[in-house]
């Protein structure tokens, strides 16, 4: 299983837009810092949307994780599955002797792992970063917090924000593979992996106006539903355990709603992968 | 010895029978030849064999191994080239190898790319093994593929129309790399394809399919007595429209 493994992380390394994607992350990283130094002017210390030195790596996953992270994550599921099924590339696996559902487990684990890399790295240049690019403060305002908190308790937030950050990338992949395994050509398996994506974006949104017109009055948990606005508010929500996020266990629901996505997507896939005849 | 034993196999899908009640066998150092008309089921039964389709029912065995149950095992023991030879065209013909070769347990890791170099040298393609596979031309990537399908030294190798889209010289180097592959290394060979007289050329017996149902098989000497011509061409157009 371990060579079926290296040879998937080969394979998908070998690709262009993975290392591109790696080393072009420290310019991401800039470009986002540039962007922040701009913004500070308007938000002063004290504000959530003030960046320090300490809180930028966290500001700079906030803007870059639901366009950049997802739509690579996206582009690599899609040669992975989809196009190593359709252009036929997989018999040369499947010819040596691998049952599909060790490659379709050694596929994920490869993206999981490159995915976990990218994480680390998009870290490490963003502490350095924030270092060069802004103040350093003691003392830190954090979205959905009710006081101010310490630069080492933002040690932690920032890891378990990229923790959870990571898990609702493993999130969205499993609805890109279910999508990769089903489409018939790579073209399809994007504009339909997109489409997810702007149905995610679009959900909150319209469950809001429906609120608002209908005077429902709906729980504002349910919009958690959409992976994208976990991404987007959700997580933050999720960290600040504040009174409100308390009450309705904020953690919990959207941990639940990740797993769900995880669970339900990924055994879809992995069935279809698995059950099909190989007509390839 | 029995290679390759085919017992009983039947693939439907829906109500179409694409291969119905299949029994034949090859021997080790067979060069056999798998031919019949489009549609008759060549592609669907190599896919059985190779294991990337499930038969319906009854059983394929390579080296007494059955490919549904002993997977590991039994497919160890092949090489192939189902349909067209294709790579993963973003990677050197020597990379596409050494990544394949990872997949072979015989191989072991410090061995890989010398087992790699010899390949390529057996099929003559050591010259251009670092370039793009994308920049290969379609008789080079069939060398390749049957470089890729030699890499675990395989008792069998399974060919699915392997001359399509050569040219002359091209044809010609196939043969040879057949005949010699099985007169130096003793490999099996099982080759679906439509041209009779190459297959007349290199091959020792002959598996005729038809609808999917097996309609003769045998020795080249047996089928050249039965059609009683020289050219098994004629005889095989004979038996088909008949």
């Amino acid at each position: 299983m371990m060579a079926l493994f290296h040879s998937e992380w080969e394979r998908l390394w070998k690709r262009k837009i993975a290392w591109l994607f790696l080393i072009s992350i420290p310019l991401i990283i800039a470009l986002t810092a540039k962007y922040y130094i701009g913004h500070n002017a308007s938000f002063p210390l004290g504000s959530p949307e003030h960046t320090t030195a300490e809180n930028f790596p966290v500001m700079a996953m906030i803007e870059q994780l639901i366009v950049v992270f997802n739509v690579v994550a996206l582009v690599l599921l899609t040669f992975s599955f989809t196009e190593e099924y359709r252009s036929g590339q997989l018999r040369l696996v499947m010819l040596r002797a691998y049952g599909s559902s060790q490659i379709f487990w050694a596929k994920w684990l490869a993206f999981a792992s490159m995915m976990a890399l990218f994480f680390v790295v998009y870290l490490v240049a963003a502490v350095v970063a924030g270092y060069v690019f802004f103040e350093s403060s003691p003392q830190q305002t954090l979205f959905y917090y009710d006081h101010a908190v310490s630069s080492r308790y933002m040690i932690g937030y920032t890891l378990s924000y990229y923790g959870m950050a990571y898990a609702s990338i493993v999130g969205t992949a499993s609805v890109f593979i279910a999508i990769g395994v089903i489409s018939r050509s790579s073209t399809a398996a994007i504009g339909l992996g997109m489409g997810f994506l702007l149905c995610s974006l679009g959900f909150p949104l319209i469950y809001d106006l429906f609120n608002r017109v209908t005077g429902f009055g709906w729980p504002a948990m349910l919009k958690y539903v959409s992976l994208t606005e976990i991404q987007f508010s959700g997580i933050a929500v999720m960290l600040s355990g504040s009174a409100a996020a308390r009450e309705w266990h904020a953690g919990l629901w959207m941990v639940l709603i990740l797993a769900g996505y995880v669970a339900l997507f990924t055994a879809a896939a992995r069935l279809i992968f698995t059950k099909s005849d190989r007509f390839i | 010895m029995k290679v390759l034993a085919i017992e009983h196999v039947t693939k439907k899908a829906g109500r179409r029978t694409l291969v119905s009640d299949m029994t034949f066998e090859i021997m080790q150092g067979d060069v056999c030849g798998f031919v019949g008309p489009n549609g008759a089921g060549k592609t669907t039964l190599i896919r059985m064999i190779t294991g990337l389709v499930r038969p319906g029912e009854g059983t394929i065995r390579i080296e007494g191994f059955d490919v549904q149950r002993d997977r590991m095992k039994a497919l160890g023991q092949v090489g192939a080239i189902v349909e067209s030879p294709i790579f993963f065209p973003y990677m050197s013909g020597r990379d596409n190898l050494l990544n394949l070769a990872k997949l072979h347990a015989g191989i072991p890791k410090e061995k890989r790319a010398a087992r790699v170099d010899e390949v390529l040298a057996t099929v003559g393609l050591d010259g251009r093994g670092r370039d793009k596979v994308k920049t290969y031309s379609l008789g080079m990537k069939q060398r390749l593929g049957i470089a890729q399908a030699l890499l675990g030294n395989p008792k069998l190798i399974i060919l699915d129309e392997p001359a399509n889209g050569l040219d002359p010289m091209g044809i010609r180097e196939l043969r040879n790399l057949i005949l010699k592959l099985n007169q130096a290394y003793g490999i099996t060979f099982f080759v679906s394809s439509h041209l009779l007289d190459e297959l007349q050329r290199i091959c020792n017996r002959f598996v005729i399919i038809k609808e999917g149902r097996l309609v003769w098989q045998g020795t080249q000497e047996a089928w050249l007595e039965m059609a009683g011509t020289s050219s098994l061409e004629d005889h095989f157009v004979e038996m088909m429209t008949t």
